[in-house]
């Protein structure tokens, strides 16, 4: 048996609005092995965000009822105290985020933010420093000694972003879970900042929970994959499974969807209509207004997750 | 950097220059001669045309502008007309009073409303936050020289445990400080206070948690630190204002600043004090608003290289 390092259990998510409650996540359900890659897909707004931020309890409005449980190294992180989430935070688990332009904080120097970090652990100043430079290094950004003085303002993206993988790993985190990091790079610098994010988790013997839209990245370091739709995980299975044999009407279409060079027809394949908003959980499947195989059952109860093989989960009733 | 600091102090006399113009064409606009108002009406006319050589008054504007520079550049700001005292004097006495009273309680001010700004930020929505919000707005609404009334009633007159008035002592700064204190204090938490909202919602501040800081240090090194630069810049901007605005609590208090002086040089018509206030006050917001530029690009390294390259 595999050893686990992250077990969400029906994790739901809902945010207090005028209206009453939006549900971000329902029911959703996965979990990571050490040492391995979990991607969550899904469209703009579908919660892969929320399930990160959550598992962080990074919250800024405080505004949201969690329902579910989160178990990391056998902890149940939704129950234990804020003092005690920080220092699972960090340590434990790390975080590298959507924009690397507003991720560092502008008026400190890029080396002593991740010095920062490193001191939590008791490390000296000159300890600490020669550790970023040996970072910085193993993130493959050119001039250590120098990089370490520049503020942000003065790296580009990609170096930005591998500051923060260097920041966001140099604890030795079990898990680290990287929210879109490369949706705001040029697509030459996305690559290099994957490869090394992905070498450096290796290294460390750290799993990641990788939070993006793009099929791309997902086929070349996710090890499964997780589609998520309307707050909800469809699919979830081994990576070469699910692209070899997605079960999911959403799962299909939003494969389809992907721009082919072999194709010679001059469109792109496109899902119609756009993700609800969810205000009333109500009993339906999420999907069935934008599904071409939806019928009288859709519209009337939640499907439930079922097994089609032991390693892969779908949750159609259709299937 | 350095460039940077030349160009921004020629521009700041530049700007002198220009407001010294103005002050003095503009006082030459105002209605009434000065003389008429410093003799009684039994004075002869010989007597007036006398004063008025004596006050350089017969000639064209623009040849007293040029005495007054040359005069101002030594020193000599001119004679009262009210008190036949040197302006220089006067304003030697006044102006250390006023930015004693002003500058205390702008600092008194600042020290207790960025806390309490940054924790009724932190705790938005919670008691303390709508019991501070709601106190300051009551203060922000009530003009200072009732407060300061009030403080006279009931700390000399009821109490009588501070002086009505006056300034020999620290003690006699107690009453003035705390009416200027409560009346400006508000503007500044909820100033503090939005600032701190919108630092609490940068991404920073996620990246700060995400590697293990705890609440106070992000609070503290990340949150307030990038708040202060805004905070920073008002309260400098803020310095000229408070000493002009001072002028009601000084005349309440009895406290002979520089507003006091201004106020009765404007009804007297003493147009030597009148200018040379306003000139004073001119320097006063150039050289503040040159601090500010400087002190905002010290905490905030984005400005710095936009501006010379180099740190």
């Amino acid at each position: 048996m595999e050893d686990t390092i992250l077990r969400v259990e029906h994790l739901s998510v809902d945010y207090k609005i005028k209206a009453g409650y939006l549900s971000a996540v329902n029911d959703v359900s996965f979990s990571i092995d050490r040492g391995k890659v979990l991607a969550l897909v899904g469209e703009s707004g579908c919660g892969k965000s929320t399930v990160a931020h959550t598992i962080m309890r990074l919250s800024i409005d405080h505004n949201e009822r969690i329902g579910g449980n989160i178990f990391f190294e056998g902890q149940d992180l939704t129950k234990i105290s804020e003092a005690e989430m920080e220092k699972v935070r960090g340590k434990h688990i790390g975080m590298i985020f959507q924009n690397p332009l507003d991720s560092l904080n502008p008026v400190y120097r890029s080396g002593s933010q991740v010095a920062e970090a490193l001191r939590l652990d008791g490390l000296s100043k000159h300890e600490a420093r020669e550790r970023v430079i040996q970072l910085y290094r193993d993130v493959q950004i050119p001039n250590p000694e120098e990089r370490i003085e520049a503020f942000p303002h003065e790296l580009s993206g990609g170096m930005r972003q591998r500051v923060m993988i260097a920041m966001m790993l140099a604890r030795h985190p079990q898990l680290l879970i990287a929210d879109e990091p490369t949706t705001a790079l040029d697509v030459t610098v996305e690559a290099q900042v994957l490869n090394i994010m992905k070498e450096m988790c290796d290294k460390e013997g750290a799993s990641v929970l990788l939070i993006t839209h793009n099929f791309g990245i997902v086929a070349e370091i996710a090890d499964r994959i997780g589609i998520m739709y309307a707050g909800e995980l469809v699919e979830e299975g081994e990576v070469h499974e699910i692209f070899r044999n997605p079960v999911h009407p959403y799962s299909q279409a939003l494969l389809a969807a992907l721009p082919k060079i072999k194709k010679s027809e001059g469109t792109i394949q496109t899902i119609e209509g756009t993700v609800p908003r969810i205000l009333e959980k109500k009993p339906e499947c999420r999907f069935a207004n934008r599904c071409p195989y939806a019928d009288e059952t859709c519209r009337f109860s939640s499907p439930e997750a079922k097994f089609i093989a032991p390693d892969h989960m779908v949750r159609c009733h259709k299937r | 950097m350095r460039d940077y600091v030349i160009k921004r102090i020629s521009q700041g006399i530049l700007l002198v220059i220009v407001v010294s113009i103005l002050v003095f064409a503009m006082l030459d606009l105002m209605p009434g001669d000065p003389i008429n108002i410093m003799t009684d009406r039994k004075v002869s006319e010989e007597v007036k045309e006398q004063l008025r050589i004596e006050y350089h008054l017969n000639l064209p504007l623009h040849q007293r502008y040029v005495i007054w520079v040359k005069d101002m550049l030594h020193g000599n700001f001119g004679k009262s007309i009210k008190s036949k005292l040197p302006v220089m004097d006067m304003m030697k006495a006044r102006l250390p009073v006023t930015l004693k009273l002003t500058l205390t309680a702008l600092l008194v001010e600042l020290v207790i409303a960025v806390p309490i700004g940054l924790l009724a930020a932190y705790k938005k929505d919670s008691i303390f936050d709508r019991i501070v919000m709601d106190v300051s707005l009551f203060f922000t609404a009530v003009p200072s020289y009732w407060i300061a009334v009030v403080f006279m009633l009931l700390f000399a007159v009821k109490l009588r445990v501070l002086p009505l008035s006056g300034f020999s002592t620290p003690l006699h700064y107690v009453l003035p400080v705390a009416s200027l204190v409560v009346s400006g204090i508000a503007s500044t938490i909820r100033m503090t206070k939005t600032e701190v909202l919108d630092v609490l919602r940068e991404k920073y501040v996620l990246t700060a948690y995400a590697k293990g800081l705890k609440k106070k240090s992000v609070l503290v090194k990340h949150v307030l630190r990038n708040a202060l630069i805004l905070v920073t810049i008002m309260f400098f901007m803020s310095v000229p204002w408070v000493i002009s605005g001072a002028v009601i609590i000084e005349n309440i208090f009895t406290i002979p600043g520089m507003g006091q002086m201004l106020t009765s040089g404007i009804l007297n018509q003493d147009f030597p004090i009148v200018q040379a206030c306003v000139f004073i006050l001119a320097i006063l917001t150039v050289v503040c608003n040159l601090i500010c530029d400087i002190i905002t690009a010290v905490l905030d390294p984005r400005i710095r290289i936009s501006l010379g390259g180099e740190n």
